[in-house]
């Protein structure tokens, strides 16, 4: 579960343990969240580690997977979770702000799934659960990079389904619309309000909301759906 | 001219040329398994029988190295010595 510490990846963690998984948490900045968590899955009775490393850089990334696989044994569900946001218009955004959400929203999904894929074509059983994002879809005016960066996901996970359909290993994306995270503070009270007008529930969703349905993408139970984009938002789209 | 094969390099050629139904002479030192038509699915079947030819466990970080018989070789060499 990469980008596991906060928001959505701490809720998908905390729910695929309570339904038996032994959780690998990646994180980049929070130590203490991360470790909580850890602690709070070790206490539902599960195996759980936490590997902190950008999966920006490459080398991190497949020393993750092997230090992974060898704490925990082979990874069978891999949650791509991990994103940043640097809000601009685009006549604002410097080349950095294009190239770090890049970075690590896509190349780092690149990254980290490239080994982890091949472990599971070897056992040829495995869950791939890509995050993207509504914008990617409706697309959010000073987005152009994280719009990108998630379209790209998309791109991705439809491909890669399709590689790895042989090996009975399924690929989707989720895309949540707007979720109570850490990442929304970045949002104007007014802008709030006006997608809330927008939401046909009515409500922001919660991380909980999202988790839900990746722990269902990643059961036995999903097995017959793969290169799907699922959307979380509410009604919005 | 012939290649000379040592015995590790003989065993691949063996395991490659079955998995790939190859005959000898294609499968040369040179010889990525693309190039004898094979993918990533002929691949994974070529890492299984590599490891099952040299009672070996090959790790994922060295099993995505193997796209031709030099690597094949390299990895298992590795391994058995």
């Amino acid at each position: 579960m990469t980008g596991a510490s906060r928001g959505i990846g701490r809720e998908v963690a905390l729910n695929l343990a309570r339904r038996g998984a032994d959780v690998a948490l990646n994180y980049q900045q929070s130590d203490d969240a991360a470790g909580a968590i850890e602690s709070e899955i070790v206490k539902l009775g599960r195996g759980a580690t936490r590997v902190k490393c950008s999966v920006a850089d490459q080398a991190a990334a497949e020393r993750m997977a092997m230090t992974v696989s060898e704490t925990l044994g082979p990874v069978d569900i891999l949650v791509n979770n991990a994103g940043i946001v640097r809000d601009k218009f685009l006549v604002n955004m410097e080349p950095e702000d294009w190239i770090d959400v890049i970075q690590t929203n896509l190349v780092g999904v690149f990254n980290v799934t490239k080994l982890i894929a091949f472990s599971m074509m070897r056992r040829r059983r495995g869950r791939i659960i890509n995050i993207s994002s509504l914008s990617a879809l409706m697309g959010a005016a000073g987005q152009t990079n994280y719009a990108a960066s998630k379209g790209g996901v998309i791109g991705f996970t439809k491909s890669l389904s399709r590689e790895l359909a042989p090996f009975g290993i399924t690929v989707n994306a989720v895309a949540p619309g707007y979720v109570e995270t850490d990442m929304l503070e970045t949002m104007s009270e007014e802008a709030m309000s006006y997608y809330l007008k927008l939401i046909p529930l009515g409500r922001i969703g919660t991380p909980e909301d999202v988790a839900e349905l990746v722990a269902f993408l990643a059961s036995d139970r999903a097995s017959y759906i793969t290169g799907q984009v699922i959307k979380v938002d509410g009604g919005l789209s | 001219m012939e290649e000379e094969f040592d015995e590790i390099e003989g065993k691949v050629r063996d395991v490659i040329k079955e998995v790939l139904q190859a005959d000898d002479s294609d499968v040369k030192k040179t010889a990525t398994i693309a190039d004898l038509g094979g993918d990533s699915l002929s691949a994974l079947a070529i890492l299984s029988a590599l490891e099952r030819e040299f009672d070996i466990d090959i790790p994922d970080d060295e099993a995505l190295k193997i796209d031709s018989f030099a690597t094949a070789v390299e990895v298992v060499r590795k391994r058995v010595n």
